[in-house]
């Protein structure tokens, strides 16, 4: 041995020498060739022709030839001329039709009859642990591949899946720089396994869209493979892989601008005081005014201003960035895909605190070591950053909301003295300054890595071992820096200025997170096909390990220095979330076997025993069996014999049952114990007590465990066909599913009174069941050099509680109200509308109780029962309150010569919104009011009495201000359905001599737009605007930018 | 054709490859990892630091009604801006309007089992690792756990009246869920059942503990207290509820009301001696002395009179006290002030102020107003007591004087002002002659002099703006002296709240005494001792002094003085409650408002004595006298009732 390794060594000093010469010599031919390659192809001679399908000349066919990259486009008689030297090989493609290669020798005419195909069959998708023909897959899977994705520009790689795939729901939240806040689900299903590259990981938001190769989603029991996390359907991420052949770069970037969707104003000063004196005057027992005419008359002359908070806060267009360079080549060993991106976005805010930054590095590399060993190294290093004022986005919003336009932005409108707003003491000019009132950074990084190791079994034919390593390190290191700053308030009576000090003492905070995670892989493939039987087999075994851990630490600032070092010694405060810390190990043994007969009969039937450490020793094992099968109609031969339907080139049907599990229960509840220090937070019930003047953390009961909890289980089952007719003219897959979970968590708490007085532990107890359909339809065809395609999907589905561990209700209306068993979930209670009063006389004449307050224009709610009075007996389901119950896309795009157009079209109905706080209440809190409520019912002369009959009304949307719909009735709950053109782009690709003669293999440049155009019957925001966090949430974007890719 | 050689070292690899391979593989995990963040019995019950843990857990949940308690909020709530004093009449506040019981939604109920069942649990583990420590210290810390039992099962009682007892760790789950099913017990004896854990508490308990925790004194003081409520009930209680075996579970038989009043008479004396009124800077006859004395006791962390507290601490504990209630002119940063305005009916309780013959305040003379150069002229003689609990318009707090001030008169001056509304008059203030301001932005008004003057104070009254001295008065009970306005803020302040002091022992004693002496009781001289116990109080705070005996002649008295005494530490509410006064308290009550003006003309300061401008109505349920317990509990076990009226 020694021998052999000292030997070696010589021999790999040498070697390397050699190799690092030829690398140098590499590295600068293709400099070189890069800045020369216009003059770098040979003078060849020219070969014409004609393509041609069936139906006559087919312009638009691209020519090119083998292993080049340089080609043209035939044009509208179909016809093409280029240069190319004997032993070259031209290749001809099309949409839609099989490609064809020519070899050229002497011949100076070469044409051609392209004949269609059904290429879409023989697609390759992938699937859990490997990939399938998309002919013979048997559960419902969609893909969706790079340029489907890249055609929708975002910072966010869901966002660009927006309506891409049926059944898979992507909503967006906000577009605040680095928050990525979307929901995202699979049939409605719950948050999804997110598998990047074989591994779970968790930065789908953040990865760039040029690295990715292929999206996947699996929604049926094709999903079950993944065992015990794989409830909610899995999403399979691909990067790009090398490629052979020499070195092709590809730049592609984007600029352009950001404008807020949907992001209302407050009122100016006049409407402002015109609202307060209104709520005023709405008052039974008579009520006074606040503003007087002359103070109306001030701002209606000049002598004082009124003042836009928005502006001094909020910019209207923004730019956001990105760019990405990759490489891809390689010979026939050794391939290799690098690539780097840049993302950069601003944020709406004028000071420009808020923002982020994004880096992206990938290597992919595979080698074959000899013919039965192939080597597999990707590597991924994100990192990003975000910026952002100390106060939260939303929180700034809500302030300049609230201000009131009557106030100044500067005390005596002294820029040196910022005002200290009569509302909350807040002035959102200082909330949204870093330089003001301190930052919040949030830097994120992921290292991740897998190297694996494929070898063929020589022995036995289609057998291949193969092993994988990986190796994830996620860390974030955040910095918060809460700064000191005065704002102040002008005493006129004195001409002075009385500071009041924020965020006192100044205090600097650092927070470190950090995730490790490994995962083994071992497993044995097997790809076979004996006569008509074909089989493949997997047999795995999977172990992961995944960590968490943190700390963080705060002192108060003695020097006005951001860093840990500064700070004194009081007050100081270090520790780590106990809740974020974790150990976690899975292992896993997972099976699948493949099996189809000519192609015409297709089953697979799967297994996975999952172990998970986060269950009691006597629970920690699960089975999850998956089967499905297909029936490819049309392989069979009486299809094929019947002309009536031959136009269907293929018909498959196919069902799959699959037993999937969860294991989002909370760890360790089959223990019992303390949680120390305690929960608690200084807003309620703290965490420990104080004695002796010192703070003690205090141990807190666990209550009790429950030693039997496991994961709960779900069932899915789905029908469905997939359809290719006229070649590719039409394309549909319909599917049917339902989802039946069992054993979902729930406590007996409802059911136990309270002197048991402990914390239940979950319990699998209750049950529900998810039904709905997808339906995808798909076309193209061209017109001339005209080339078009349209792919649309619907996708339905809806929850329904099955059994749900209920108390006994006191009497039957509570049972009514309170039961939901076998009941649609997600249901909004609340009271119905019917309309408002509209005169004096119509409050006379109500049918129901009204009380002596009530206004023209008041609301009035649905008495639901008829007893004359709304009482909260008239409560009743009146709405669905989720996420959209039906979501569809399109997606149309065309080419024509060198343009290329490509739009999606997505939208959702089933989904209503309902807010709070100042989107429900004007004046709310005693702020301002934003414009949308100056659209009310409201005397024509400001200072009449409402209450006197012969008042005289302006109509309007809203009641007279000062009476506000009841937050739970239908006169607040609004339909947020929607379609909006999501994202559109227009490109240009210059063509291909063009390309050669500036030196370079392509370029294109393109427009695009994001949330361009929006239909939708919600009024003064974006519909998709959630109604968490009081409905102050960042806006969404509009977005506009020029791009460009650039192959050289 | 590869080479012999070639292929030897592509073997090599091969088999290089396969043994990393099978090296991660077998680098195995074991799927049972101890969980890292949880910590078990063992770790809690063998050391001091793990007892002190349990401890902190279990005193952060009692549920007392300290600076974090409104009725509308609940217990261990940050924004307390519905604050208790609102409730009782003691003051008004800008988001409290009327009368009310303690929010349901909020019910202490459940969190007071979940200690109750972590107190138990404790009672039951600690003995079984006795050996640890010495018997005293295990038997203290069981003395402990009882008290915190028994108070709270006195937050229950004086709630709902009779609940369930629980006197051991419920197995869950259950062999029989029935055994859940706990039915009230009478109100007599949950009452039985405190007093029988704080006699246990006070047998075995160290005489001194960590501030913060309860020594055997805490016990007998808080004994004194719940008897003396026992006693009420039995004596004032109106309503009654039996369940089905008979129990009384609201009410206690009017046979009891001796046997009650004498044991929290008994509990009472057992502090004499141990604890004083605090006195350190007091003097006889200084007035300036006696209120500064009446202020630092508050602050003051050694006080001879603090039996049991509980402390906060920045940052990790802390509340808002200071925030909410600052006056207006030295509001923090988050735009919070003024919550609590002492009503002018709390402020004519007190002595040394000129009154009608009615008790009310004097502020007219023959149908003019009194015209005074400083609005403190009016309170110059003002009991101590009272300077120390209310700031008085243009009293010094925190080095500035509290400026209140309605508005500039600016009418005519010759022959003095007459009313500006009608005696009981709810309207608004008419705004001929009278200039206000509607926020704290002003525009100063232009005295004849030529000199200028803002229409309200600094701290109000504003006449669009509740965040102000609404009722003329600002609190200072409780507010930090010498908090910089910088940390007047939220979840800043970090105060001790004082639950039980000894005044409030003597206040117990004489009102048990007063009691049993009107029950006809004579085994001692009970009314000589409440004349004592009023009078040690009055001359501390510097009040007039009863003078004898006979002038303790009717249990208002002794009511009245606790009032003032413990006004604004959140036992009003439940005094009211026992005494069964708060209906006619408050049948459609408004409370009074002190309003001072300046009188352009005369330079000079006038006080106009009205109801609240907001007129809001004070009205109290007799049913909330026994609150409503959680429908959702009466659902979950059918041996649950109701209490009468919901």
């Amino acid at each position: 041995m020694d021998e052999i390794f000292t030997y070696c060594g010589e021999c790999r000093g040498i070697y390397y020498g050699v190799k690092m010469k030829k690398a140098v010599q590499f590295c600068i031919t293709s400099f070189l060739f890069l800045l020369m390659c216009s003059s770098a192809f040979a003078q060849n001679k020219p070969v014409t022709g004609t393509v041609s399908d069936d139906a006559g000349a087919l312009p638009g066919v691209t020519v090119k030839i083998k292993g080049l990259d340089v080609g043209t486009v035939t044009d509208v008689n179909g016809k093409y001329s280029l240069n190319a030297a004997s032993g070259q090989t031209l290749v001809f493609s099309f949409v839609g039709y099989a490609n064809q290669e020519v070899a050229i020798t002497t011949q100076q005419i070469v044409n051609v009859k392209l004949a269609q195909n059904s290429s879409s069959l023989n697609e390759v998708v992938v699937v859990g642990y490997g990939t399938q023909k998309k002919a013979t897959v048997t559960g419902a899977i969609a893909s969706v591949s790079n340029s489907e994705i890249v055609n929708t520009k975002n910072e966010n790689v869901l966002n660009s899946l927006t309506g891409k795939v049926a059944g898979l729901r992507v909503t967006q939240n906000s577009a605040e720089p680095g928050s990525f806040d979307n929901s995202f689900s699979i049939r409605g299903f719950g948050d999804p396994l997110v598998i990047i590259d074989g591994i779970p990981r968790d930065n789908i938001t953040r990865l760039d869209p040029n690295d990715i190769e292929s999206v996947s989603v699996l929604k049926d029991a094709s999903a079950a493979i993944y065992g015990v996390r794989a409830a909610n359907g899995v999403i399979l991420v691909t990067t790009k892989k090398g490629k052979k052949g020499s070195l092709e770069l590809n730049y592609s970037g984007t600029y352009g601008f950001q404008v807020p969707s949907g992001l209302p104003k407050a009122v100016g000063a006049i409407d402002y005081m015109t609202l307060v004196n209104e709520q005023l005057l709405h008052n039974v027992s008579g009520g006074q005014v606040k503003y007087s005419e002359a103070d109306f008359e001030a701002f209606r002359n000049g002598s004082r201003v009124s003042t836009d908070w928005y502006t001094p806060v909020i910019k209207n267009h923004v730019p956001q960035s990105q760019h990405n360079l990759n490489a891809t080549g390689g010979n026939e060993n050794t391939q290799y895909f690098i690539s780097m991106g840049i993302t950069n976005q601003d944020g709406f805010l004028r000071s420009g605190d808020l923002n982020y930054k994004r880096y992206n590095l990938r290597s992919n590399l595979s080698t074959r070591i000899n013919k039965n060993l192939t080597v597999d190294l990707n590597l991924n290093a994100t990192m990003d950053q975000k910026n952002q004022p100390y106060q939260d986005a939303w929180n700034i919003i809500r302030s300049f909301w609230r201000q009131i336009p009557t106030e100044p932005i500067y005390a005596n409108n002294n820029p040196d003295y910022l005002l200290k707003g009569s509302v909350d003491g807040t002035n959102p000019v200082s909330l949204s300054n870093s330089d003001v009132s301190g930052y919040k950074v949030y830097n994120n990084k992921w290292f991740q890595s897998q190297v694996s190791a494929t070898y063929t079994v020589p022995s036995v034919p289609g057998l291949s071992a193969k092993g994988l390593f990986s190796y994830d390190y996620y860390n974030s290191s955040n910095r918060l820096y809460q700064k000191a700053y005065n704002q102040y308030v002008y005493n006129e009576q004195n001409d002075s200025y009385t500071a009041t000090a924020y965020q006192t003492p100044a205090t600097f905070r650092r927070e470190f997170f950090e995730r490790p995670a490994t995962l083994t892989q071992l497993s044995l493939n097997y790809d076979h096909s004996f006569g008509n039987h074909s089989f493949t087999g997997l047999l795995m075994y999977e172990e992961s390990n995944r960590q968490q851990d943190n700390f963080y630490a705060q002192r108060e600032l003695a020097l006005a220095v951001d860093q840990l070092f500064s700070g004194s010694a009081t007050n100081q405060v270090g520790s780590a979330n106990s809740g974020d810390i974790y150990n976690y190990v899975n292992k896993s043994i997972i099976g699948r076997v493949n099996y189809n007969y000519k192609s015409k009969y297709l089953a697979e039937f799967s297994f996975r025993n999952d172990g998970s450490s986060r269950f009691s020793p006597l629970k920690q094992w699960g089975f999850f069996p998956a089967g499905s099968v297909g029936w490819r109609v049309s392989q069979e031969d009486f299809w094929k014999n019947l002309s009536a339907l031959s136009f269907i080139n293929d018909l498959k049907f196919r069902a799959s049952y699959g037993k999937v599990g969860d294991d989002s229960a909370l760890a360790y509840q089959f223990l019992t114990g303390y949680r120390y220090p305690a929960n608690g937070d200084y807003n309620q019930l703290p965490p420990g007590s104080v004695f002796d003047g010192t703070f003690v953390n205090g141990a807190q009961s666990l209550g009790i465990a429950n030693p039997n909890l496991t994961w709960f289980n779900a069932e899915t089952y789905n029908i469905g066909l997939d359809l290719e007719a006229w070649n590719g003219l039409l394309g549909a897959t319909v599917n049917v599913f339902r989802r039946d979970r069992t054993g979902l968590l729930g406590t007996q708490a409802l059911t136990l009174p309270g002197v048991a007085g402990a914390d239940l532990p979950q319990e699998n107890l209750n049950s529900d069941r998810t039904q709905g359909f997808e339906i995808e339809l798909s076309h193209r065809n061209h017109f001339g050099a005209f080339n078009y395609f349209v792919k649309g999907n619907l996708a339905f589905s809806r929850t329904k509680n099955r059994t749900v561990v209920q108390a006994r209700a006191g009497n039957s209306q509570l049972n009514w109200h309170n039961n939901n068993n076998d009941r649609w979930n997600n249901i909004y209670w609340g009271y119905g509308a019917a309309g408002q009063f509209q005169s004096y006389q119509d409050i006379l004449n109500s049918s129901q109780f009204v009380s002596r307050n009530a206004v023209v224009g008041d609301y009035q709610y649905q008495d639901w029962n008829g007893d004359g009075q709304i009482t909260s007996d008239d409560v009743h389901p009146i709405a669905y309150n989720s996420a959209p119950l039906t979501q569809f896309g399109l997606t149309l795009g065309g080419s024509y010569k060198g343009f290329d157009f490509n739009t999606v079209w997505q939208g959702a109905t089933g989904v209503t919104v309902s807010y709070i706080e100042q989107l429900n209440i004007p004046l709310w809190g005693g702020g301002s009011a934003l414009t949308q409520f100056m659209d009310r019912w409201h005397p024509a002369d400001p200072n009449a009495d409402p209450y006197n009959p012969n008042t005289v009304w302006v109509p309007g949307k809203y009641a007279l201000t000062g009476t506000t719909a009841d937050v739970n009735s239908m006169f607040n709950i609004q339909d947020a359905s929607y379609v909006r053109l999501k994202s559109a782009e227009i490109g240009y690709s210059i063509s291909p001599n063009f390309a050669k003669i500036i030196g370079i293999k392509g370029a294109r440049i393109f427009v695009n737009g994001y949330n361009i155009l929006t239909f939708t019957g919600l009024k003064y925001l974006d519909p998709e605007h959630p109604s968490s966090t009081y409905g102050y949430l960042y806006p969404l974007n509009k977005t506009f930018s020029l791009g460009v890719n650039v192959k050289l | 054709m590869l080479s012999y050689k070639t292929v030897k070292i592509m073997k090599k690899y091969t088999y290089i490859i396969l043994c990393l391979l099978v090296c991660w593989t077998t680098a195995c995990k074991k799927l049972d990892v101890p969980p890292i963040n949880v910590v078990q019995d063992k770790d809690i019950f063998t050391s001091t630091g793990g007892i002190q843990a349990y401890m902190a857990r279990i005193y952060s949940e009692l549920p007392i009604e300290d600076f974090r308690y409104s009725p509308q909020r609940g217990l261990n709530f940050f924004w307390i801006i519905s604050p208790f004093p609102a409730v009782t009449g003691e003051a008004l506040s800008r988001d409290q309007t009327g009368a009310m019981q303690e929010n349901v939604d909020e019910s202490p109920w459940g969190d007071s089992y979940k200690l109750i069942r972590d107190v138990n649990y404790f009672l039951e583990n600690l003995p079984k690792y006795a050996s640890t420590f010495t018997p005293e210290q295990v038997n203290s810390w069981l003395g402990e756990a009882r008290f915190i039992r028994a108070a709270t099962y006195f937050a229950l009682v004086k709630r709902y009246g009779g609940v369930p007892i629980v006197d051991k760790v419920l197995q869950i789950p259950a062999s029989n869920v029935d055994d859940l099913n706990i039915p009230r017990s009478s109100e007599e004896a949950v009452y039985d059942y405190i007093a029988a854990d704080l006699d246990f508490a006070y047998t075995n308990m160290s005489e001194t503990n960590q501030a913060g925790r309860a020594n055997k004194y805490a016990a007998a003081g808080f004994k004194s207290r719940a008897m003396l409520y026992a006693g009420s009930i039995a004596k004032y209680n109106q309503i009654t509820l039996v369940d089905a075996t008979g129990n009384r579970v609201c009410g206690i038989p009017a046979a009891k009301a001796v046997t009650y009043f004498k044991a929290a008479y008994d509990a009472a004396v057992l502090l004499e001696s141990k604890y004083t009124l605090y006195k350190n800077g007091w003097k006889a006859g200084d007035k300036a002395a006696q209120y500064q004395n009446y202020v630092d006791m508050f602050f003051d962390k050694n006080s001879s009179e603090n039996i049991f507290v509980r402390q906060y601490h920045y940052p990790e504990s802390v509340h808002g006290y200071d925030a909410y209630n600052v006056p207006r002119q030295l509001m923090g940063g988050n735009g919070y002030s003024s919550e609590v305005n002492p009503t002018l009916n709390f402020v004519e309780m007190f002595d040394g102020l000129p009154k009608n013959a009615d008790g009310t305040i004097k502020t007219m003379t023959a149908g003019k107003y009194d015209l005074y150069t400083n609005t403190m002229d009016l309170f110059a003689n003002a009991e101590p007591r009272l300077r120390a609990t209310v700031i008085l318009p243009g009293d010094v707090f925190k080095g500035q004087s509290i400026e209140i001030r309605r508005g500039i008169y600016t009418g005519s001056s010759a022959g003095g002002i007459s009313p500006l509304l009608p005696a009981g008059s709810t309207a608004n203030y008419p705004t001929a002659n009278i200039v206000q301001s509607s926020n704290a932005t002003q525009t100063p008004y232009t005295l004849p002099d030529g000199s200028k003057m803002n229409p309200a104070g600094l701290s109000g009254v504003f006449s669009g703006d509740g965040t102000a001295a609404i009722s003329g008065f600002s609190i200072r009970k409780w507010l930090a002296p010498d908090k910089p306005t910088s940390e007047v803020l939220e979840n800043r302040s970090d105060q001790t709240w004082i639950e039980l002091r000894y005044a409030e022992v003597l206040l117990n004693r004489a009102e048990a005494a007063y009691e049993l002496s009107a029950l006809g009781q004579n085994d001692k001289n009970y009314l000589q001792d409440a004349f004592t116990a009023i009078n040690q109080i009055r001359e501390r705070a510097g009040a007039d002094m009863l003078a004898s005996e006979a002038n303790l002649n009717s249990v208002d008295i002794v009511r009245k003085e606790r009032r003032k005494e413990l006004g604004f530490e959140n036992k009003t509410w439940w005094d009211m409650r026992r005494w069964r006064i708060a209906d006619k308290e408050q049948n459609s009550t408004v409370y009074k408002i002190l309003m001072p003006f300046y009188s352009a003309n005369d330079k000079k300061y006038f006080f106009d004595s009205r109801t609240d401008e907001r007129n809001a109505r004070y009205t109290f349920d007799v049913r909330w006298y026994y609150e409503q317990i959680p429908n959702g509990e009466i659902q979950k076990s059918q041996k649950l009732i109701q209490n009468p009226g919901y």
